[in-house]
């Protein structure tokens, strides 16, 4: 799924005209990304929460190069969905 | 510092930024949400440009434990829902550990030397007694001994014999001359099976002899010099260490003695000729051993041929390696010295202001004048407030109440004061000290004070000039802590404070050469403070 995609169905089901849609996609992206940036979790309605977390470093082994490497810590985001797309998966089957 | 945002403040703020009504907001998001949600399970990946993308992955059956009642429970195999950010915002989520590379852990470090002292120790007993007694590798006649070691023990006697005799007998005008194998057809009546083992067996005596040779000669040019051990590379390490394991399992075979010098010195073309001579004499199994040994030559040409190209060229390395060796490493040493002096010198008059202020205008002249030890530090107070107000209101771009600007305007100017009477009378204030500890580091450290670990370049910025390395402060050193508010409610004084500090820190890792840290660090003083 690409962008115009993703414009295109929010703007059938909105009623908007793409320009306005993507404007206000545009304006949603940048504020999650403002707000992950500011270590804040953000939780979005229907779809889950999204949070930072720091991953401590750890000893990596490379089995080719028979090498022990320290990976350096690191800020991840997580992704925790809602109860709602849980149970959309359960339903999905396999 | 992080704060939680959750449906209906994402909502305003997106209905803010936006310029819709909040209902509006709240149905975009919606749709938004369900798009996501049904493309992602329908078809198994779901991308947002810009932000990230959602995979679904199945996980299979597993075992796992009940909690809390500990029975053992089979977790029925599901789908999971993934994100994976986009590598910017990755990148800007993590832009405090941006610089951190992973790095090798060397446990074997200490073993080297001391192998490399073994082999070292070893080159000088092997070649001592060779160089001086042989002038001509003397493989064949080695091989033929070992040979016959294996064949039978009376060869051994055979060849005692002949050395005895050889001693008082004149020279042979032909070397290493033998019969066509034509003896194969006849074989001994003594011992038919065991020849053709034997033929067998001298193939990898030969081979492990020959190995024995190559490595005493690569030896040679090496022993006495100083520069052994560094010149010896791995290849080398290993062929002594096969080496080695030779010579262990010919000891087992109670023959290793003849191996060292002392049967090197006992060895000579003309004693092999000893051997022609007493042909007559054991006839049936001179023949047989003839014929293994006819094979043997053959081998030891060829062998011969290959290791004439070997050794010269790992000669020519060593010889080329001790020319550069000894000047490059002069060389090397007197550009530190030269490099040294320089940086000393007029290093920040080169690198430091002009580089800086280049790249971030005022602000940053206000960071060398914070600085005690700069000279002059009495005419700058009122230009200070005055550059460092005037930045943080350009700076703060978002749009600020009218009241909250009042009040930053006598805020900036207190704390003005206060910056300056810390950095100028050294801790004559009431600030706190602590030491650091080089265990958990400035960054964790704090963690500690302020709660947020990213406000370590207060830290650094208050202690230490850019010369200082930040990733190699040392274990104990006093650290005054600079007084700022709680993370989260900073002034516009404190958030320009911040960016001096980064930009500080942004300098001092240009000045212990980490280009890449210093660009993440000058980078990261352009937004960060905006979020505090």
């Amino acid at each position: 799924m690409n962008k115009a995609r993703l414009v295109n169905e929010l703007s059938t089901q909105l009623s908007l005209t793409k320009n306005d849609t993507e404007e206000r996609l545009a304006h949603l992206i940048d504020l999650m990304c403002q707000e992950l940036k500011q270590q804040n979790t953000i939780q979005i309605p229907g779809l889950g929460q999204f949070e930072t977390r720091e991953r401590a470093s750890y000893v990596a082994y490379n089995p080719h190069y028979k090498k022990k490497m320290r990976v350096p810590p690191k800020v991840i985001v997580q992704f925790t969905p809602t109860k709602a797309v849980k149970e959309e998966l359960k339903g999905a089957g396999l | 510092m992080s704060k939680k945002r959750n449906g209906s403040e994402l909502i305003g703020r997106f209905a803010i930024k936006a310029g819709i009504s909040t209902s509006e907001a709240k149905s975009f998001i919606q749709a938004l949400s369900e798009i996501v949600t049904e493309v992602a399970i329908s078809e198994g990946k779901a991308t947002i440009t810009g932000f990230g993308r959602f995979t679904i992955s199945e996980v299979a059956d597993r075992e796992g434990t009940q909690p809390g009642t500990g029975e053992s429970i089979i977790i029925p195999a599901h789908k999971r829902i993934n994100f994976t950010p986009y590598k910017k915002l990755a990148e800007m989520v993590n832009f405090v550990h941006e610089h951190k590379e992973a790095e090798e852990l060397n446990t074997e470090e200490g073993k080297k030397p001391e192998s490399a002292a073994k082999n070292n120790g070893n080159t000088d007993t092997h070649t001592s007694g060779e160089r001086i007694n042989t002038p001509v590798p003397p493989e064949l006649n080695r091989v033929t001994k070992n040979e016959m070691e294996k064949n039978n023990n009376s060869f051994v006697q055979l060849l005692e014999e002949i050395e005895a005799q050889t001693n008082t007998q004149a020279k042979v005008k032909k070397p290493l001359e033998f019969k066509p194998p034509e003896l194969s057809s006849t074989p001994a009546t003594a011992q038919p099976v065991p020849d053709a083992h034997a033929s067998e067996n001298t193939e990898k005596e030969a081979l492990l002899n020959e190995l024995e040779q190559l490595i005493q000669q690569k030896k040679k040019p090496l022993t006495g010099s100083s520069l052994d051990v560094r010149i010896e590379d791995e290849e080398k390490l290993d062929q002594k260490k096969i080496f080695e394991q030779e010579r262990s399992e010919s000891a087992e075979e109670g023959k290793g003695s003849k191996f060292t010098s002392s049967e090197s010195s006992l060895d000579n073309p003309t004693r092999v000729n000893g051997t022609k001579k007493y042909l007559p004499v054991e006839e049936g199994l001179l023949k047989e051993f003839m014929s293994s040994m006819d094979e043997l030559n053959m081998a030891i040409k060829s062998i011969n041929a290959n290791k004439g190209r070997i050794t010269s060229s790992t000669n020519n390395i060593i010889s080329f390696d001790k020319k550069i060796f000894i000047p490059g490493s002069f060389i090397g040493v007197m550009l530190l010295l030269i490099s040294g002096f320089l940086m000393g010198t007029n290093a920040d008059r080169i690198f430091g202001q002009g580089f800086v202020e280049r790249i971030s205008g005022p602000s940053v002249s206000s960071t060398q004048t914070n600085r005690p030890t700069t000279e002059q530090n009495k005419p700058i107070s009122p230009q200070v407030a005055g550059i460092m107000s005037g930045n943080a209101q350009s700076s703060s771009t978002e749009s600020v109440n009218a009241s909250d600007l009042s009040n930053t305007a006598e805020e900036r100017q207190t704390l003005a004061n206060r910056m300056e009477n810390t950095s100028t009378s050294s801790g004559s204030s009431t600030s706190e000290s602590v030491r650091f500890r080089s265990e958990i580091g400035l960054y964790n450290m704090a963690q500690e004070i302020y709660g947020n670990p990213r406000l370590w370049v207060l830290l650094f910025e208050e202690n230490f000039s850019t010369s200082q390395n930040p990733d190699d402060i040392a274990d104990g050193t006093t650290l005054t802590i600079p007084n700022v508010a709680r993370p989260g409610s900073f002034s516009e004084l404190e958030k320009e404070r911040l960016r001096i500090a980064l930009l500080h820190v942004a300098q001092a890792y240009e000045n212990a050469g980490k280009r890449d840290l210093a660009q993440s660090y000058r980078s990261a003083s352009v937004y960060y403070p905006n979020t505090m």
